[in-house]
């Protein structure tokens, strides 16, 4: 576990204030009068109905009186636009021509337009934000749309954070300030379908999941959906979370940042042939600087390179290709060196890599598009030299194929199939006698198939019925999963809404969920053992929109959970399938959201209640992640000194945790001296999660400039984490020694400023 | 500057541990309950159990680490009634159940510690004993073992192959020593060594200090155990498990599935959960292992021109009578990883009228010896721990003390010391030739 949770917080306050000095010394050349009079403005036009870029659409600013047009990726860029609110205008042949408010802040943006052939009545569309556009034309519940701009405003740890965003969206719990794993409707972590750019990732995090692998620079867009996702989704039992790159930018740049925890950056630009590039690494440097200016060496350092090549194609086609490497690489003395043994060290890698290619191609009405792609993680635990290691690797090789297409002007149908093959090998080696201890295979390969269809059978009635049939190789499983959503509009702005559906996920990660924290899931696949794991959703609300930027989505829902592999503590090395026991459950609850999507402040509120149950064999209990109640406010706002302030807070209701009811001495039997050596104190668990932890509060704030320096622009920024400084409760330590006992334990984030800044050329 | 930045480095580098200590808080005290180590030992003559209870913040245990037995425990139940019955032999002549005993007469009284008559509880491999353990309150614990078999060991080195208990050469840098065991009814393999440690004064009574050398699972009925293997497993100190100059005690033994789960797993510090308990009403074990052990004379190869083996001679003088001869081949052999010189010896030959051997501790004859000592550039200090030396006069450990500077002549003197009221008195000066 690479955290060392006890490091006292005023320490780190105090170091930090030097670099403080340092930055503020470095953003005095510029000149802030003048950088915040002006700005940039890019941004992409895409068909509302399957996000085809628009090639051609002229846009134009109406005060500043400037035009463009967008490329054959649909994107636009304005060098130097006035920083006040702009009303922007999207215009082509086949498109409804569209406008849209500018707030003084957006730099980027992205447009969703409907084209002539949805044949909506004549009207002149005012400006409305891409979730508005879902709200009027996708039966689809449960969605929320991140764009690279919100992600970046929210507040944080060092810098933003894709994942950390998505944990302040409704119906997902966050356990605690170390994780970004997401708790979605009273799922697990393993549940969730996290996708970049199509391709499927195992493990998305860093530094024990403090930080996930996307970088928020390379992001355009990201799609989160909690439950009745349609039937072009399978694998999982609770939600999606798809991530798309940018494609490069039509001008050459270079972008980046350095914060307290990495440095990183990112060059795009132009190639032959109307091809773009985007390229992007980043890494953290604490272990470069502790090697030259301390004596303890800090062996912890994370990298991680992203990259997207694309080519456009006859008739706005396109291919892309999308890779990302990743490796955490941890080095901990297990038995430090003595005058006689030259010490034990315990070193751990782990990381994601992935590649996929993707092609897109309108033929006639259709828009036809293939994925394949790879997608591994691989890790490895040595003692060494020699002495024991334990390796893990999981791989899926991935086709999709799918077809979309309008079928006259109230049915989009889309169908399409895929294939994954998975291999899992989990294998504990003892090296120094070179005999296995444990050696496990998974290999389920899964062949998919599904009809995705959203029906306006009338104006005010949007439905959507799917089905997605899967046959699992391996464990001789055919499944199939209907999937249905219902939108009936009331008037213009406010729609019931509905969605119900069958979920079945053949690969399970057995990682043990009450630890507080794992490094990563330990995944294991669908066999004649393993069970193919089964959720069912039903959910239902409305959504109601106030003005053009104003939106409230209330959703209840209902879900079930069975053929779970709950991880067996107990499992024999030798045996194979003993590794879990199946497990159920259900949850249920409700989601508040209320968001602000344009304006000068913007952003949203979120509040949901979840009751979550798991059974086993032998006990009904509470999960981990059983947080009743959540609400997370954030906004982004003008700040004073001309910044934009960010600003987070979240409350949780208590979260479960297993008592500890005693500690007994756990000796050492030494069959030499029939003997019992030694003991170590080990702690006796009360049942499962039946106590809680205090109710946890944070208040996070974050301030960005835009200055214009050094013939490009800098972005310095300052965030400061758990600003009243609450003792949230990370985890108890208990000592029944102490006459009477005590309990004492570990706070998760403390009071803790942090700064950084970005660049761009 | 570097300073700050060494600041900035460490600040970056607690960025994500940082977290603070919550204060402690009282909580209420909670119900003990027992706890019970009984691991059977049918190779050996006489069973015992340990019977205890948890840690509820009632009482407050003693802190000290000793081995138990002959040491006490923590938290002892003095009142338990201890059963064991042999399920699968009934009319044996141990009878059917055997009562455990709190104050036997073949072993000193130690409390929370019950002992089975001599050669009791009768077991058969594969046969299966039950265990009842009833405190008065605090409950009663059940279990059940099943006795492995451990049928033949095959111990081989390119010197040869080996039964229980010959000593075996050893060459930790070259050789590899092959297991191979017939067991059945087992679960797992385990092998244990221990190099002979400090001898205690309290001779011939106390336990030495063995020190733990390797402790090693497998899943399978062969071994290959290379003499270079890393001691990481159990206390381990991540060094070598072997070193050139020493004897070992290498213990092979066959557990059953429970005792195996009682190593093999623990709780965690923050769930409590993870130990695999097989008891009833109860934590800890009721196992049964069979062992049969080895020693392990090990040498090494000679990396630095100030190991091999030397000669030592001279007279040691003996006040008002004629001086006693000394004629010893000292073995030296550099630790494998040392940094600070530690060299170990064995040693062979005559000292004071008597043969002088080094070799693994035995309570029962009361010998064995160490002689362990460190070079500081060319000049050595070797102690030699000895119990038959100083049997001769006393029963107690006298470790003399040989100090001389090497020569790379392979010629050199070596005074030899001993403990005195103050300090230490040099009691001769040997000579010492390379061989």
């Amino acid at each position: 576990m690479p955290l060392n949770a006890t490091q006292p917080r005023r320490r780190v306050t105090c170091r930090l204030l030097p670099l403080l000095g340092a930055l503020a010394i470095l953003g005095r050349p510029a000149t802030p009068a003048f950088a915040q009079t002006e700005r940039s403005l890019a941004g992409a036009v895409l068909t509302a109905a399957d996000s085809t870029p628009l090639v051609g659409a002229r846009v134009r600013l109406l005060e500043p009186g400037q035009m463009t047009s967008t490329d054959l990726h649909g994107r636009f860029r304005f060098a130097r636009v006035p920083r006040r609110v702009l009303t922007l205008v999207v215009e082509r042949i086949g498109i409804v021509p569209d406008t849209l408010t500018i707030g003084p802040d957006v730099t980027t943006v992205t447009l969703y337009v409907r084209t002539r052939a949805v044949m909506l009545p004549p009207v002149t569309s005012v400006g409305q934000p891409s979730a508005r556009e879902r709200f009027e034309h996708a039966a689809q519940t449960s969605t929320t749309t991140l764009d690279a701009s919100e992600i970046a405003a929210v507040p944080g740890v060092a810098e933003a954070d894709v994942a950390r965003t998505v944990q302040l969206l409704p119906g997902t719990v966050a356990r605690h300030d170390f994780t970004t794993g997401l708790n979605v409707r009273g799922g697990e972590t393993d549940q969730n379908l996290i996708r970049l750019d199509g391709i499927p990732v195992f493990n998305p995090t860093h530094l024990g999941g403090l930080y996930s692998t996307f970088e928020p620079a390379a992001v355009r867009a990201v799609e989160f959906i909690t439950g009745g996702f349609p039937a072009g989704y399978g694998g999982r039992l609770s939600s999606v979370l798809d991530v798309t790159l940018r494609d490069g930018a039509n001008d050459h740049r270079l972008s980046g940042g350095l914060s307290l925890l990495s440095a990183r950056a990112l060059a795009e630009g132009p190639l032959v042939g109307g091809a773009t590039y985007l390229l992007g690494g980043r890494r953290t440097y604490a272990d470069k600087l502790a090697d030259n200016f301390s004596d303890d060496p800090f062996t912890y350092y994370f990298a991680d390179g992203i990259g997207k090549l694309t080519v456009p194609l006859g008739r706005g086609g396109s291919i892309a290709a999308t890779g990302y490497w990743g490796r955490d690489q941890l080095d901990i003395p297990w038995l430090e060196p003595t005058e006689d043994a030259a010490g034990i060290d315990l070193a751990l890698h782990w990381g994601n890599r992935l590649a996929g290619l993707t092609l897109r191609l309108p033929v006639g009405p259709a828009v036809f598009e293939q994925n394949a792609s790879v997608s591994a993680f691989a890790t490895r635990q040595a003692f060494e030299p020699d002495v024991q290691s334990f390796t893990n690797t999981a791989r899926v090789w991935s086709l999709q194929t799918a077809v979309g297409m309008s079928l006259g002007p109230r049915h989009l149908l889309r169908l399409g199939g895929g294939w994954e093959r998975y291999r899992m090998v989990y294998h504990i080696r003892n090296d120094a006698i070179e005999q296995d201890v444990s050696l496990l295979q998974y290999e389920p390969e899964v062949w998919s198939g599904f009809v995705d269809e959203q029906w306006r059978p009338a104006d005010a009635l949007l439905i959507r019925p799917g089905v997605r049939v899967e046959y699992v190789k391996g464990a001789g499983v055919t499944t199939v999963a209907p999937r249905l959503a219902v939108k009936a509009f009331l008037n213009r702005d406010f729609a019931l809404t509905g969605s119900a559906g069958r979920y079945y996920q053949a690969i399970q990660s057995i990682s043990d969920p009450e630890l507080p924290i794992n490094i990563y899931e330990i995944w294991i696949g669908a066999n004649a053992v393993v069970p193919v794991a089964r959720s069912d959703h039903l959910v239902g609300g409305f959504e109601r929109w106030f003005g053009p930027g104003t939106s409230l989505t209330i959703e209840g829902y209902y879900k079930t959970f069975s053929g779970l592999a709950i991880r067996n503590l107990f499992d024999d090395p030798k045996l194979v399938g003993d590794e879990f026991e199946i497990g159920d459950g259900d949850a249920k609850g409700f989601d508040v959201l209320l968001r602000r999507h344009t304006g000068a402040v913007r952003g949203w509120i979120a509040y949901s209640f979840t009751r979550t149950i798991r059974r086993t064999a032998s006990d009904t209990f509470p999960p981990g992640h059983d947080r009743r109640h959540t609400l997370d406010v954030v906004a982004e706002a003008p700040g004073p000194l001309g910044s934009r302030l960010g600003l987070h807070w979240g409350y949780g209701s208590p979260l479960p945790y297993t008592a500890i009811e005693g500690a007994w001495l756990h000796r050492d039997y030494n069959p030499v001296t029939n003997s019992y050596d030694d003991f170590e104190d080990e702690p006796i668990g009360t049942r499962l999660n039946r106590a809680r932890y205090p109710h946890y509060s944070r208040l996070d704030l974050s301030l960005r400039w835009e200055l214009a320096a050094l013939g490009g622009t800098l972005r310095p920024f300052v965030q400061v984490v758990n600003l009243y400084n609450r003792t949230n409760v990370f985890v108890y330590r208990f000592d029944y020694r102490s006459v009477p006992p005590t309990r004492s334990g570990l706070s998760q984030l403390p009071f803790l400023p942090t700064l950084g800044v970005e660049f761009e050329w | 500057m570097v300073g700050v930045l060494r600041c900035a480095a460490l600040a970056i580098a607690t960025l994500a541990p940082v977290a603070c200590d919550l204060a402690d808080t009282v909580i209420p005290e909670t119900r003990p309950l027992i706890v019970v180590h009984a691991v059977m030992r049918p190779d050996l003559p006489q069973q015992y159990v340990l019977v205890e209870q948890t840690l509820a913040g009632v009482l407050p245990p003693d802190r000290e680490v000793q081995p138990v037995p002959p040491g006490e425990l923590q938290l002892p139940v003095t009142a338990a009634r201890v059963r064991v019955t042999n399920l699968d032999l009934s009319g044996g002549p141990c009878g059917d159940t055997v009562e455990f005993d709190a104050v036997p007469l073949s072993q000193p009284r130690i409390p929370g510690v019950y002992w089975a008559p001599l050669g009791c509880p009768t077991t058969r491999p594969g046969d299966r004993l039950a265990l009842v353990v009833e405190a008065p309150g605090l409950g009663t614990v059940t279990g059940t073992t099943r006795v492995p078999e451990l049928a033949g060991v095959s111990l081989t080195t390119p010197g040869g192959t080996f039964g229980p208990g010959d000593t075996v050469p050893f060459n930790r840098d070259a050789d590899v020593l092959s297991l191979a065991v017939g067991a059945r009814f087992h679960r797992i393999l385990q092998l244990v060594a221990y190099r002979t440690g400090r001898l205690p004064p309290g001779l011939p009574f106390a336990q030495p200090d063995l020190e733990e050398a390797l402790v090693l699972f497998a899943d399978s009925t062969s071994v290959a155990l290379p003499g270079t293997i890393l001691h990481a497993g159990g206390r381990g100190t991540g060094g070598p498990a072997f070193r050139g100059g020493s004897y070992y005690a290498l213990s092979t033994a066959v557990a059953d599935a429970n005792y195996y789960d009682f190593v093999r797993t623990s709780s965690n510090t923050i769930t409590g959960r993870g130990f695999a308990n097989h008891l009833s009403g109860g934590i800890g074990v009721f196992g049964t292992v069979v062992a049969t052990s080895y020693v392990l004379k090990v040498t090494a190869d000679a990396d630095d021109p100030r190991e091999g083996t030397y000669r030592l001679t001279g007279i040691l003088p003996n006040a008002g009578a004629p001086g006693a001869d000394i004629d010893l081949f000292v073995s030296l052999y550099f630790a494998p990883q040392t940094t600070s010189g530690t060299v170990s010896a064995l040693l062979e030959g005559f000292w004071v009228h008597r043969s002088l051997e080094t070799g693994w501790w035995d309570r029962q004859a009361v010998t064995g010896q160490r002689a362990d000592g460190r070079f500081r550039g060319d000049t050595l200090e070797l102690t030699i721990q000895t119990a038959e030396l100083a049997m001769r006069a006393r029963p107690s450990v006298l470790p003399l003390t040989l100090r001389g500077v090497w020569s790379s002549s392979g010629r050199f003197s070596v005074d030899v010391y001993e403990p005195a009221l103050l300090g230490e008195l040099r009691i001769a000066t040997l000579a010492a030739d390379r061989q």
